[in-house]
């Protein structure tokens, strides 16, 4: 098998034919009258909403702009320039509300003055990371808190599992209010809730159940990261989303979906992922990315444990039917 | 192969089996596939979840199961001491989360009261409201819905809907469903465990729950089981009388509502035997015999479950992934 740097480029207009004619059907099939996007000012929800647009037209897709008060506030700038650029009716709907009354900030906190007893979440900002070097030494998925205070860290310190389960339990809330919040909208006006996972998260579970994962339909599912790029680029995504690092925007100090999640930076991810999933001969892996055996196995045993760990995120849930 | 003739017998079970069955699947799935400490059930004071509750005690260890009451400012009482009552019985820690805020947050009740406004102008936020589907027995034309809303008089009021006021008023009513689970997920992460879904066969066949809602679940251990089987296993376990006793209801809207009302044509052992007839090849002729009705209502019977396996479908799978 051949296997490049260019392994993942596309025909960009093909594919864009093939995921409209998806949408449409998928939307026809099911008797909506259109979708409801979430608008992030990330690249993801931008190429789902220009995919959906190019298949619905502009009347038939509906964005939702959610922030919350820890939201990076240009997140909402570059969802509204796209959703203006795109012509669509959009609406932003902050919700902090709901998450002050869920307990989502409350609950965090709690969980982070037991660790850090100076925190004080007026001006100190918190995130949570995983260990970088994920190819050059054998690390183990520790998340660390860290905590800032605006110009400088001021704590850093590895997460009991205890601790971070509930800070990820209390966090959660926020994708599946969003989910909530678009649900309502959707069944409003009889339409679809459209998702934005590509197949990087997917393949390793990179969302929430129920949360980003609770959608009707996922047009990027099968795409690469850096495919969703290419697509974007041709739809006409604006330059500030495309230039933009990926981040979940979850946490007040601001963090990289590479520091969160996935360790090493998207473009390896895709081609490492592709190479994982189509059992590309080791050799040539560590030729073309110019990387040894053992950071490539190091990779692949993260992919294996992501993807396991997280299989339930992507079935039905268990039952006994026959 | 001759089959045999269509009657409420041919769901009885053995429940000391479908239970030995079912308890040691939610062991395994629980403790084995998934790798979780134990479960976070919601406890409405229905028989559906204490039906559920019971079986993940007895699979599990009452230890490992947290019970969850989300009532809010429209709940029946009652939801709050059955549900009290269940746990108890079964020994389980049990909280209590009031939701009342976050709806308020959510704007559900607003929302709701401004989409009955559209079709009863004099509408109140103080007067109560619920949701009647037509019964699909008198006729076929289900699609319109009606509101019956009540006066602090007591006076009832019912009207048609259009759909832009039936597609708001259950939208935002959604948002129970879906806050009540958005809790049980918090305690489930927070505690390493899973969320038990509790829909019966005839909710889960024809799509009686609400998407990312309460049909959002890791595990659905009744999933399987007719509403009657549901009950079998209840005095099989033998859970309080008041539990055993008390008419299924949605406990979504402030006036009382049965499931029957909004969602099922029928009562459910009716419901049950004409689910199972349907599956298991019989005719509408054979459905008009074993349960008394005429043919032209079997068949309308068959072509309302055939409508809503098609929702079914669509609110239980995975969302469509472009191949």
């Amino acid at each position: 098998m051949n296997f490049s740097r260019s392994q993942l480029d596309i025909d960009v207009e093909d594919e864009i034919e093939k995921i409209i004619s998806f949408i449409a059907e998928t939307v026809r099939k099911n008797k909506k009258d259109g979708v409801v996007v979430g608008l992030s000012g990330g690249i993801d929800s931008a190429v789902a909403s220009a995919l959906s647009v190019a298949s619905l037209g502009e009347k038939k897709v509906f964005g939702l702009i959610m922030p919350e008060r820890e939201s990076n506030p240009i997140s909402r700038e570059f969802a509204i320039e796209h959703a203006e650029k795109m012509g669509i009716e959009y609406e932003e709907v902050e919700i902090t509300p709901v998450l002050e009354a869920f307990g989502t900030y409350q609950m965090r906190d709690r969980i982070i003055s037991e660790i850090y007893p100076e925190y004080d979440p007026s001006y100190h900002r918190i995130k949570i990371t995983l260990p970088d070097g994920l190819m050059d030494r054998d690390t183990f998925n520790f998340f660390s808190l860290i905590i800032d205070d605006g110009e400088k860290d001021v704590f850093r310190s590895r997460l009991k599992k205890r601790d971070l389960n509930g800070i990820i339990a209390a966090t959660d809330s926020k994708q599946r209010t969003r989910m909530m919040t678009l649900y309502h909208r959707a069944e409003n006006m009889n339409r679809f809730v459209c998702g934005t996972t590509n197949r990087p998260e997917m393949m390793q579970g990179f969302f929430v159940k129920y949360g980003d994962g609770g959608v009707d339909l996922e047009p990027l599912a099968h795409l690469y990261k850096s495919q969703v790029y290419q697509i974007g680029r041709v739809l006409g995504v604006p330059d500030n989303i495309l230039k933009r690092l990926p981040s979940p925007d979850t946490f007040n100090s601001h963090v990289g979906d590479e520091e969160f999640f996935f360790k090493i930076p998207y473009d390896l991810v895709d081609l490492l992922l592709y190479s994982w999933e189509n059992k590309v001969l080791m050799d040539q892996v560590c030729d073309v990315l110019d990387l040894e055996e053992k950071q490539v196995v190091r990779v692949y045993r993260d992919f294996n444990s992501k993807y396991n760990t997280t299989d339930h995120l992507r079935i039905m849930p268990p039952n006994l039917l026959d | 192969m001759t089959i045999d003739k269509l009657s409420y017998h041919m769901l009885d079970i053995e429940p000391d089996k479908v239970a030995r069955e079912v308890e040691k699947w939610v062991k395994q799935t629980v403790f084995g596939t998934f790798r979780k400490k134990g479960v976070v059930i919601g406890l409405s004071g229905g028989i559906d979840s204490s039906v559920s509750a019971a079986i993940c005690v007895n699979a599990l260890g009452k230890d490992n199961v947290l019970g969850l009451f989300t009532p809010e400012k429209e709940c029946d009482i009652e939801t709050n001491t059955l549900g009290k009552l269940i746990a108890d019985h079964l020994e389980i820690e049990a909280i209590k989360e009031d939701i009342t805020p976050i709806l308020d947050g959510a704007g559900c009740y607003r929302r709701r009261n401004d989409a009955i406004r559209m079709t009863i102008k004099e509408f109140r936020d103080t007067w109560g409201s619920k949701v009647v589907l037509p019964n699909v027995l008198e006729s076929d034309r289900l699609s319109i819905s009606s509101i019956v809303v009540q006066d602090n008089e007591g006076n009832l009021i019912r009207k048609r809907m259009n759909f832009r006021s039936y597609h708001q008023v259950v939208a935002s009513s959604n948002f129970k469903q879906r806050s009540r689970k958005m809790m049980e997920y918090y305690h489930a992460d927070r505690l390493n465990y899973a969320v038990v879904g509790t829909p019966n066969k005839l909710e889960y066949d024809l799509g009686f729950f609400v998407k990312n809602g309460d049909g959002a679940a890791d595990i659905k251990p009744i999933a399987h089981l007719y509403k009657k089987q549901v009950y079998v296993l209840g005095r099989y376990y033998e859970l309080p009388d008041e539990i055993l006793s008390r008419p299924p209801t949605t406990d979504t809207y402030s006036l009382p509502q049965s499931q029957e009302e909004f969602y099922f044509s029928l009562p459910f052992e009716m419901m049950d035997l004409s689910l199972f007839a349907y599956e298991n090849g019989y005719s509408a002729h054979d459905l008009s015999e074993a349960l008394k009705i005429s043919m032209e209502k079997a068949e309308r019977v068959f072509r309302d479950i055939e409508g809503k396996k098609k929702v079914a479908s669509f609110l239980s799978n995975p969302p469509e992934i472009f191949h």
